[in-house]
């Protein structure tokens, strides 16, 4: 047995390698399902160097930066290059405090926005690799009786960006709006109108698309697009983005079709909140 | 120790990719270098050794696809290994022509197995021709790139094995 083994070991690797991934794939991609070991292990593997390589390239580009503009300072003029150096630093502390300030002041502000929602903060450590997906992944910071979840929603002052696919490990894996998956149930603010923004699947345009009912009448240009809460997965109320050239309306069977553009530009989000239901004694 | 290297070099590039295209703020151009990896594999490994890295390099891919779903790479890998030896027993693929020309096939072969994966396995992927479109540019990015990464995985297979890879364009 083993000889044989060992001399048809190709074409038994190659049978139980190609099954394996088959059966992994058929287990995974069935819908509801929770995140198993091994999903587990790849995305704690995979989240930690992210994280890490993440937080290394930030600080090398600011090490590098300083450093080039030192010399640059130095080479101008080498008599004032202390001085130049100690404002400098000066300088790169304001503004990170600024920085720093800033977006502190922003989350303060989300949570004044969304008072009745529980949430913690997550930080990109991640984005997709491949054309296929839109999904980035975040390190979410452990919240007091709080525990991220699959289908939670996450957004940042601005809006809303994707919801929660998979967990593991302190690390969230968002399916962002624009990602071919993505349904969102939605309503245009003012205007009572329901309807539902799908992803596009693009990775550059930062457009989706809303159905609403042909016998709705025509939406204007700007009109602003929130989640409507019928989905059971998005609080009611979070800006979601408006609506672009509607004249360009298309009709898809029993549905117009608008172009909407997202309120967050999902490249630019380095951090979110993950956002749990309304709290029970708020409501 | 070859096979843990390569993979180790692997799962290194991709956890280094994602930071540095954000930083240079060019996502869509994003290298597939799983893919490369098991080219390289394909042409200078034995069957079963390259196979089962093969599969591996797929899995440490699955691991750095937010959103996919795992065991997806690892088919993918797995066919593209044996795509690509059956065409390095004929030709050098290596060579920075026929490398080109090889990634561009295994990146449409790849395309099309996510997309017939997807169909089986997650219903939810729709929008597959904006999904296509947006694929072209990885696929051009990863055949350019491997003018590129083919010689440093040859670098350190050469560092572990102290001898490098070479031969002549066709394997009579």
């Amino acid at each position: 047995m083993k000889d044989w083994l060992y001399r048809h070991r190709f074409g038994v690797s190659v049978v139980v390698l190609m099954v394996l991934p088959l059966m992994l794939m058929y287990l995974h991609g069935r819908r509801g399902h929770g995140t198993t070991l091994v999903e587990r292990m790849a995305m704690s593997l995979a989240g930690a160097s992210q994280s890490a390589i993440t937080s290394l390239v930030g600080w090398s580009g600011d090490l590098i930066q300083n450093y080039l503009y030192l010399v640059d300072v130095q080479e101008s003029n080498l008599s004032l290059a202390q001085e130049n150096e100690r404002l400098l630093g000066e300088a790169l502390a304001a503004k990170r405090l600024a920085i720093e300030n800033q977006s502190l002041r922003k989350l303060v502000g989300l949570k004044t926005q969304l008072k009745k929602l529980n949430k913690v903060p997550a930080r990109v450590v991640g984005r997709e690799l491949t054309p296929y997906y839109r999904v980035s992944r975040m390190s979410v910071e452990a919240g007091e009786g709080f525990e991220a979840r699959k289908d939670m929603a996450v957004v940042t002052h601005e809006g809303l960006v994707g919801r929660v696919v998979k967990v593991a490990a302190g690390y969230a894996d968002v399916m962002i709006l624009s990602d071919s998956r993505s349904r969102v149930a939605c309503e245009v603010l003012g205007r009572g109108v329901l309807g539902m923004v799908l992803g596009n699947g693009l990775q550059e345009g930062f457009q989706v698309r809303l159905q609403v009912a042909v016998s709705e009448k025509l939406l204007e240009e700007g009109a602003v697009v929130q989640t409507s809460g019928h989905d059971q997965v998005f609080p009611r109320g979070i800006e979601v983005g408006y609506v672009a050239e509607p004249w360009n309306v298309r009709q898809k069977g029993p549905y117009n079709e608008y172009d909407v553009i997202l309120a967050v530009n999902p490249t630019t989000v380095e951090h979110a909140m993950v956002v749990e239901a309304a709290r029970p004694d708020r409501e | 120790m070859r096979y843990f290297i390569l993979i180790l070099s692997v799962f290194l590039i991709f956890a280094v990719e994602t930071p540095i295209l954000t930083v240079a703020g060019m996502n869509a151009y994003s290298v597939n270098v799983a893919l490369l990896a098991v080219i390289y594999l394909a042409a200078t490994s034995p069957p079963f050794g390259g196979f089962v890295t093969a599969v591996i390099v797929g899995f440490v891919a699955d691991s750095f696809t937010p959103g996919g779903i795992l065991g997806m790479n690892m088919e993918i890998m797995a066919i593209l290994f044996l795509v690509t030896r059956g065409l390095a027993e004929r030709f050098q693929v290596l060579r920075p022509l026929p490398l080109v020309g090889v990634a561009m096939v295994c990146s449409a072969v790849e395309i099309l197995l996510v997309f017939l994966f997807s169909i089986l396995f997650d219903r939810n992927l729709t929008q597959y021709s904006s999904v296509f479109v947006g694929a072209l540019p990885q696929a051009l990015s990863t055949a350019l790139a491997g003018l590129l990464f083919i010689p440093l995985f040859r670098w350190i297979d050469g560092k572990i094995r102290g001898r490098r890879y070479t031969g002549s364009l066709l394997r009579l």
